[in-house]
């Protein structure tokens, strides 16, 4: 399979495994290389098959936009955006630099292709349907994807987000749960035991689905699919934290570690052996 | 003042397609105009304040102009992070309107009170904080949105102020401060609708003798820093009046530049103080255990008048 905006020669499993290389990298200095990984097939789908987005139409008022609402899986947006050609390659190795434009939680207007500054969790969802409701508005037919974590789904405010957006029919709004069943302490379930995502989104009136969050072709369908008229839909996505990087892997540890010395060099010859 | 605000909103929204109004499920029947003018632009958005306010900065970044509405705690405290955030931090062009700024919704009680909004959002870049006096003043501020190129807040009382001013020419320009009443015999610095005790105290004091200057500030972030040095600089005695409690507001700016410039301006700060009411009130009795009734304000500006002229002997 290859990708319809990227260069087309770039198999898609390389291109993965270049995006987690990036990532491995990038995360020397900082935490949260654990989420980046679990995201970082779903932000590769999003930008090389399945949103109308590219370099050069960044500005335009019919792209569609992407919202990373969980802000701290930024290393994978940052990979993806860079091999997109919107951000060049060199600028990841500044990341959380001094003076930097790639911080460690979105920073609105530096970047092309980062539409709002995120970071605090529970926000992006509201500011994506509200971009989605003012596209409509303005008889645009653009679409709007948000992409949140399961942990994140605890704020109350994702869920006024959902009523709203199920309130206005936004069906230009795609809610993308990346679903690696760990937070920042412990479980998903074990913080919130009894809690069925699903349910819950069905319940605020959206059209729900599940996928393979690293099964790149569903990944492509689900995400791609159009909805149903007059609902917003939401992608439940399977991941695991720390995907690619075995001795990551469902590890919460590596929600927080930054990735130095023995274990930068085991998961970057891990990775170019895979 | 709510009146008026839908009044000249409702002209705004005529002309202007990038206004959108948003409401947290509040004023019954008041935005019945703009509905029917069009529907789509009107959305009630429930009792999501947060969600509302995520919502705006969305549409902001869409390219419209929202205006949120609610009372004032819960369209400012409630949603602080998401002014902050989705407002300010992502430079998104929304006016957030809160109605029953002060003790407007007195007997309703401290939940429903807004004392400490201006505190609370002068932490926040970008933040421009409009402070209108009456009504001709808060149409003002309506025209000036459409031009915004900052968030916004809008601080409302509710509809029983008197006008101060004769029409919109007494203060064309509300970005600055401005000489309400002329006098040689210190000044009284104000903001808001409080602007109406004031005059009434200042009128007090003419009675027996003293003219304050009055200054009312409608523009109150960012902060007329420089207008107020000036005044400053002249060395007399400086009251300020305000609606809000002493943390962030304009006694505490006031008393930051009369300390820097060393001029041994005699002052005082008049403010709500900062604990909860112990019974159910209404507005002017709020004031009037406040300090903040023309009497408590006279009083105050007499024991600063007396005191400035006994240094200057």
């Amino acid at each position: 399979m290859t990708m319809r905006h990227h260069s087309g020669s770039e198999k898609i499993s390389d291109l993965l495994n270049g995006l987690r290389r990036d990532i491995i990298t990038m995360a020397e200095h900082s935490g949260h290389v654990g989420v980046a990984l679990s995201c970082v097939d779903i932000l590769a789908a999003l930008y090389a098959d399945v949103m109308n987005c590219t370099p050069a139409t960044v500005e335009s008022p019919e792209r569609d936009r992407f919202v990373l609402s969980k802000g701290h899986g930024c290393m994978a947006l940052y990979a993806v955006l860079a091999r997109m050609g919107f951000i060049d390659r060199h600028v990841l190795a500044t990341y959380g630099h001094n003076g930097s434009i790639l911080a460690e939680h979105p920073i609105a207007g530096k970047v092309a292709g980062v539409e709002c500054a995120t970071g605090t969790l529970g926000h992006g969802l509201a500011i994506g349907a509200g971009m989605a409701a003012g596209i409509k508005l303005q008889g645009l037919g653009a679409r709007v994807f948000v992409l949140l974590g399961d942990g994140e789904c605890n704020e109350g405010s994702v869920w006024e987000a959902a009523a709203l957006a199920s309130s206005d029919r936004l069906d230009n709004l795609v809610a993308i749960v990346d679903c690696n069943s760990l937070q920042a302490c412990g479980a998903c379930d074990e913080v919130s035991p009894g809690v069925r995502l699903a349910d819950c989104w069905r319940g605020f009136g959206w059209e729900v689905e599940e996928a393979d969050g690293h099964d790149y072709r569903e990944l492509v369908q689900a995400l791609g699919r159009p909805a149903g008229a007059g609902k917003p839909r939401v992608v439940l996505c399977r991941t695991v934290k720390g995907r690619g990087v075995d001795f990551m892997e469902g590890d919460l540890e590596w929600h927080y570690r930054p990735v130095m010395g023995d274990d930068r060099e085991k998961a970057l010859k891990g990775l170019a052996d895979a | 003042m709510r009146d008026a605000f839908f009044s000249e909103l409702y002209n705004l929204f005529r002309h202007d397609r990038r206004v959108v109004f948003l409401t947290g499920d509040l004023g019954y029947k008041l935005f019945d105009q703009l509905r029917e003018h069009d529907p789509a632009r009107v959305i009630n958005c429930g009792i999501r304040e947060a969600g509302m306010v995520g919502y705006a900065a969305g549409m902001a970044k869409a390219g419209l102009l929202p205006f949120v509405y609610s009372i004032t705690p819960f369209v400012t405290l409630r949603c602080l992070e998401q002014i902050k955030i989705d407002l300010c931090y992502n430079k998104a062009n929304v006016v957030v309107v809160g109605v029953g700024g002060g003790f407007a919704y007195g007997p309703n009680g401290s939940t429903h009170h807004g004392v400490d909004d201006i505190g609370a959002l002068s932490c926040l870049p970008q933040m421009k904080i409009w402070t209108p006096a009456d009504s001709h003043e808060v149409r003002l501020c309506v025209r000036e949105a459409a031009s915004l190129d900052s968030p916004a807040y809008l601080r409302l009382g509710r509809n029983k102020e008197p006008h101060v001013f004769k029409s919109l020419e007494s203060t064309p320009d509300i970005s600055k401060p401005v000489v309400v009443q002329e006098g040689t015999d210190g000044t009284i610095v104000t903001c808001g609708f409080i602007l109406h005790e004031t005059l009434k105290a200042v009128a007090m004091l003419n009675q027996v003798g003293i003219h304050p200057a009055v200054v009312r500030i409608a523009t109150l972030r960012p902060f007329p820093e420089e207008y107020l040095r000036t005044v400053v600089a002249g060395g007399g005695p400086f009251l300020t009046v305000e609606e809000h409690v002493a943390t962030g507001g304009l006694g505490q700016e006031t008393a930051r530049i009369i300390a820097e410039e060393g001029r041994g301006n005699r002052f005082r700060m008049l403010a709500i103080p900062m604990k909860f009411p112990d019974a159910c009130y209404d507005r002017e009795t709020l004031l009037a255990r406040s300090g903040l009734d023309a009497q408590g304000i006279a009083t105050v500006y007499r024991q600063l008048w007396s005191a400035a002229c006994c240094k200057a002997q």
